[in-house]
């Protein structure tokens, strides 16, 4: 039996081999057991060379895009900035727990006094007024004081503000207007200055193109007389 | 196996690398080169590692395989493909690897497998290393030694087609040869890994494969 050519086998085990290449060597493997064993035994040993494996490449951490570190940095800033804010404000006045600290105080005072809180009638509390009523209507007449005072002490500050503001624009307007007016003096002086040397070279010019007119006109009539 | 995966997308935006390695050349523009080796370092990684047998080997042998594309970027032509000068250079750099262990005689030099004398590419079989020592309990050691112990010209290309993937028009190229050549260096490099990693055919089988002379060819790449 012909064996195929070695070098046949290399494409045909990579399929790379022609359609027709491969149809005939895969005839030839059907029909010639010598042939059939020694590229069975190819075959394992390159479905064995999978087995060897390598470490995955160690990468490197990529760096940050510039607009993610820029981002981390203003947030970062922005952080800081809110954080230095939180610490240096002023303690807000809590409604709440005002509230609630007057009502258990007022309450202990009332059972300090014998007085139940709880049980009274609606008649007897509709008929004489309520201590603890007035204690919490007074407590809330303060309270909306307070946060009163609190908004227009708000307001004040803002509207200081916005004066500042006010200020300092019209100050910069004004600075403005001053070196507009500085430089359009300075403008007017030098376009002078252009206009009267032009004239003063143009009635040069004029003199000279008179004289030699004259002297033209002079020359003429001599040659005429002559 | 070595197939960069791009996108249809990001490769209808991309530069080639024939671009990138123009831009490169002519503007010694550094962000296409880093471009490149984001690209080539793994396949030209897996090279130099299957290659020497050394995987902290081939990663040294990369980083040498991308400088010498940097220092010879005034050389590269636009006629030819960009991974074709790219595998030629990093073969280079593994031929003469291979050569200075075989000067330094670290490695077990001894007959080869058809009896000749001291040969170049029996290399790392037995070599004494300790990495190489901690590696030998790994899995696929045998294969490992298996592929090593086959001449350089055989492992080269079992090594471009199987693992790398290359077509065999695309061998052809890179190590300049015709295809018929890298057809019988192929069936070569399967009879001999064959009869290393199964002795028991390679005793079957001996007459047969004694019979056959196989080509010893002897070009190497130069750069």
């Amino acid at each position: 039996m012909k064996h195929p050519q070695r070098e046949e086998w290399g494409p045909y085990l990579f399929g790379e081999a022609s359609p027709d290449v491969r149809t005939r060597l895969a005839t030839h493997l059907d029909q010639c057991p010598e042939c059939a064993t020694e590229i069975a035994a190819w075959q394992r040993s390159l479905g064995r060379l999978d087995e060897w494996r390598l470490p995955a490449l160690e990468k490197e951490p990529r760096p940050l895009a510039p607009a993610v570190r820029w981002a981390m940095a203003a947030s970062v800033v922005l952080g800081v900035g809110f954080g230095l804010g939180w610490l240096a404000k002023p303690p807000a006045l809590d409604a709440a727990v005002l509230q609630a600290q007057v009502e258990s105080s007022v309450q202990a005072a009332l059972a300090s006094s014998g007085r139940p809180l709880v049980g009274a009638g609606a008649e007897a509390s509709a008929a004489t007024p309520d201590p603890t009523a007035e204690a919490l209507a007074a407590l809330e007449a303060r309270l909306n004081r307070s946060s009163e005072i609190g908004l227009r002490q708000v307001l004040q500050g803002l509207t200081t503000v916005l004066q500042e503001a006010r200020e300092e624009d019209r100050q910069g307007f004004v600075t403005l207007l001053d070196q507009l007016q500085e430089q359009r003096t300075t403008d007017y002086v030098s376009l002078r200055k252009d206009l009267e040397t032009l004239a003063t070279l143009t009635d040069d010019e004029m003199r000279q193109a008179r004289s030699r007119l004259n002297q033209l006109a002079a020359r003429t009539l001599a040659d005429n007389d002559n | 196996m070595a197939k960069i995966d791009f996108s249809p997308l990001s490769l209808l935006f991309s530069t080639t690398d024939e671009q990138a390695m123009w831009r490169v050349k002519t503007e010694d523009d550094h962000r296409a080169f880093a471009q490149l080796v984001a690209r080539w370092e793994e396949p030209i990684r897996r090279l130099c590692a299957r290659m020497t047998g050394d995987p902290h080997r081939g990663e040294d042998l990369k980083q040498e395989a991308f400088a010498r594309v940097f220092d010879k970027r005034k050389d590269y032509q636009m006629t030819g493909r960009f991974s074709t000068w790219l595998w030629r250079i990093a073969l280079n750099l593994c031929h003469d690897e291979l050569r200075r262990r075989h000067r330094r005689k670290e490695y077990l030099v001894d007959g080869g497998e058809d009896g000749e004398g001291p040969s170049l590419e029996l290399l790392a079989v037995d070599d004494v290393t300790p990495v190489s020592r901690a590696v030998a309990h790994e899995e696929g050691m045998l294969v490992r030694q298996a592929l090593l112990r086959l001449p350089e010209i055989y492992r080269t290309v079992l090594v471009l087609r199987h693992y790398e993937s290359l077509k065999i028009s695309k061998i052809a190229e890179v190590l300049e040869i015709p295809e018929g050549t890298v057809n019988s260096r192929l069936a070569e490099a399967l009879a001999r890994l064959s009869r290393l990693l199964e002795p028991k055919l390679a005793e079957d089988r001996a007459p047969r494969t004694e019979a056959r002379k196989p080509i010893q060819p002897k070009e190497l790449l130069v750069i």
